[in-house]
């Protein structure tokens, strides 16, 4: 039974099992590259269609998937009973879900995203930019070029190229802290029904509309919502781009990159971050498990590392954190990597005694949250670790022995003094 | 000034007070009047450096300072116990034994001060060091401040 368990736990850890939920047959061949950059991210992929009446995304109660590719952006119903619940089960227990929209998006792609903070618009309607479409748009100018990336390179690599998009517009609930703006719409745009008067207020205009929303849940999982299926397909990736505003000659679309990278990040082949060998202790002393004394001198290391294209490497963040805390933090300090990942920080202990923890929190947008504690005790000084003998005491010390002597002098002279005139006293 | 009425100047009380204290008081009296004159001196010049200086061994000063005091009043007992005008009031009380109390509770009081002098904490708490890997503690409630005085 327990072999069993290790081995189905080694077979889980060894591939990561990804479905992909096709919308037809066509969109195997529109969106070939797509698929062909995803098997070289995992080995081990499994087809299925929107509406194929043996999907199951979860069997005795595990997740039969790591991931879940929705490339099926106008389904109406999927089959086999599966509904957008179930989705956002396999996000509570730690699944990836990246989804395609279009403008003709379907009830439960809209009921996914709506629950993860992510407002698709109206079917129908599109994003709409007189400004920034793309010179071989058709008339309808929502064959836009975007390059309102966020400034977060896990998600989207470094210096992304403008990308050609053309669907529906999105729009981040303002109470969800966790939505991730991936890619924005220009100034200029709103989200409309082509060729119809706007007698309403959009959805959203401007950069409030989202192209590419992403999310991280608390326990990690990560959800990426394209609001264009075209965005993704063959024809977009080998496309060339130029904004009707822009200057210059036409440029290949940064489709493919964009796609790819935020891909990985939605895997978590990007910017999962792990710790390890977290390690305390006096300086020039072995790690030990006695208490450190107040103001002792004391060095702190973790090692943290990096999740990059599915391999672990060092992490070089510069920006992470120690705090020494109790209830508050009493010292807060930059910890320094080396090439290795090791991260190191040495610091003085308060002068206050307590029970201290060793915390580092790291939550940046992109990575995965890293929390670590350590409980550490700082006592006070010993009974024999005080100063003795201060020279500015010395008076005290003399007054003191001054008195002992006084009192031995004094004792002398009170006890062999004979008055002299008691005599004539005692006759009076 | 002196006047009409006869009542005495002040010039002429303290004149006739230390006239009196030369040629009535006793040897003894006047030793111990002295003794604690010493005594007193050493009390004023402490809480002076004390001022000076600052209070940081402040142990030290305590000690030192309540000391003086300490056998300032010991010496005033004494002082009171062998007075002959008092010989009514402790009738029981003979000099021996006054001077053996004196001498008991100069005891007791110089072991203390010599001993606080030092800049050493008296009260030492029971602090029990929780190991920073104890999986048992790990996660859990760490103790409050206060059981280190019930432990």
């Amino acid at each position: 039974m327990e072999k069993a368990v290790i081995v189905s736990l080694l077979l889980a850890v060894a591939s990561c099992r990804t479905l992909v939920i096709l919308e037809n047959v066509l969109t195997k061949e529109s969106h070939s590259s797509f698929l062909s950059d995803l098997s070289t991210k995992d080995s081990d992929i499994v087809y299925k269609y929107a509406t194929d009446s043996s999907l199951t995304i979860k069997k005795y109660g595990e997740s039969l998937y790591n991931n879940i590719i929705i490339l099926a952006p106008s389904v109406a119903a999927f089959g086999n009973g599966v509904t957008a619940n179930d989705f956002l089960t396999f996000l509570d227990d730690g699944g990836n879900i990246v989804i395609s929209a279009s403008s003709d998006v379907g009830e439960p792609i809209k009921e996914i995203a709506a629950e993860v903070g992510v407002e698709i618009d109206e079917e129908g309607t599109s994003v709409i930019d007189h400004m920034n479409y793309d010179v071989s748009d058709d008339g309808d100018h929502d064959l836009i070029v975007a390059d309102s990336f966020t400034s977060a390179s896990v998600i989207v690599g470094e210096s992304p190229k403008p990308v050609l998009f053309q669907g529906v517009g999105m729009a981040a609930d303002l109470d969800n802290p966790l939505v991730i703006d991936i890619l924005r719409a220009s100034s200029t745009a709103y989200s409309h029904a082509a060729n119809q008067d706007i007698l309403e207020y959009p959805l959203a205009i401007g950069s409030n509309l989202l192209l590419v929303a992403g999310m991280q849940a608390r326990n990690n999982a990560r959800i990426v919502i394209f609001g264009s299926h075209l965005m993704l397909s063959d024809k977009f990736y080998n496309a060339d781009v130029k904004a009707q505003s822009a200057v210059g000659g036409v440029q290949a679309a940064g489709n493919r990159d964009f796609t790819s990278n935020v891909i990985d990040w939605a895997l978590r082949r990007n910017g999962d971050l792990r710790f390890s060998n977290v390690k305390h202790n006096k300086v020039g002393e072995a790690p030990s498990d006695a208490a450190y004394r107040i103001t002792d001198e004391v060095e702190y290391s973790i090692v943290i590392e990096e999740m990059r294209n599915g391999n672990w490497e060092a992490f070089q963040g510069s920006d992470v954190q120690l705090e020494f805390v109790r209830i508050d933090p009493f010292i807060r300090a930059y910890l320094k990597p080396n090439s290795e990942g090791v991260f190191k920080v040495g610091f003085k202990v308060p002068d206050v005694y307590g029970v201290y923890q060793f915390k580092v929190d790291y939550d940046r947008i992109g990575f995965t949250h890293l929390y670590s504690t350590t409980q550490v005790s700082v006592r006070p000084f010993h009974h024999t670790e005080y100063e003795r003998f201060i020279p500015s005491a010395y008076p005290y010390y003399a007054s003191a022995f001054s008195m002992l002597g006084g009192l031995f002098v004094f004792s002398f002279v009170f006890l062999y003094h004979r008055d002299a005139v008691p005599e004539s006293k005692k006759t009076e | 000034m002196v006047s009409s009425s006869g009542a005495p100047s002040m010039v002429e009380v303290i004149t006739r007070l230390v006239g009196e204290y030369t040629s009535k008081t006793p040897q003894k009296l006047k030793l111990i009047d002295a003794y604690l004159g010493y005594i007193m001196f050493t009390g004023i010049f402490q809480f002076v450096y004390c001022c000076l200086v600052g209070t940081f061994p402040f142990n030290s000063f305590l000690s030192g300072f309540i000391s003086t005091v300490a056998s300032f009043i010991l010496g005033v007992c004494l002082r009171i116990q062998t007075n002959p005008a008092n010989v009514a009031v402790f009738k029981d009380i003979s000099v021996e034994r006054a001077f053996a109390d004196f001498i008991f509770a100069h005891c007791l009081v110089m072991t203390a001060s010599v001993e606080e002098s030092e800049e050493v904490p008296r009260k030492r708490l029971k602090f029990r060091c929780y190991k920073p890997h104890d999986e048992h503690l790990q996660g859990k409630q760490v103790p409050s401040q206060l059981s280190f005085f019930f432990t």
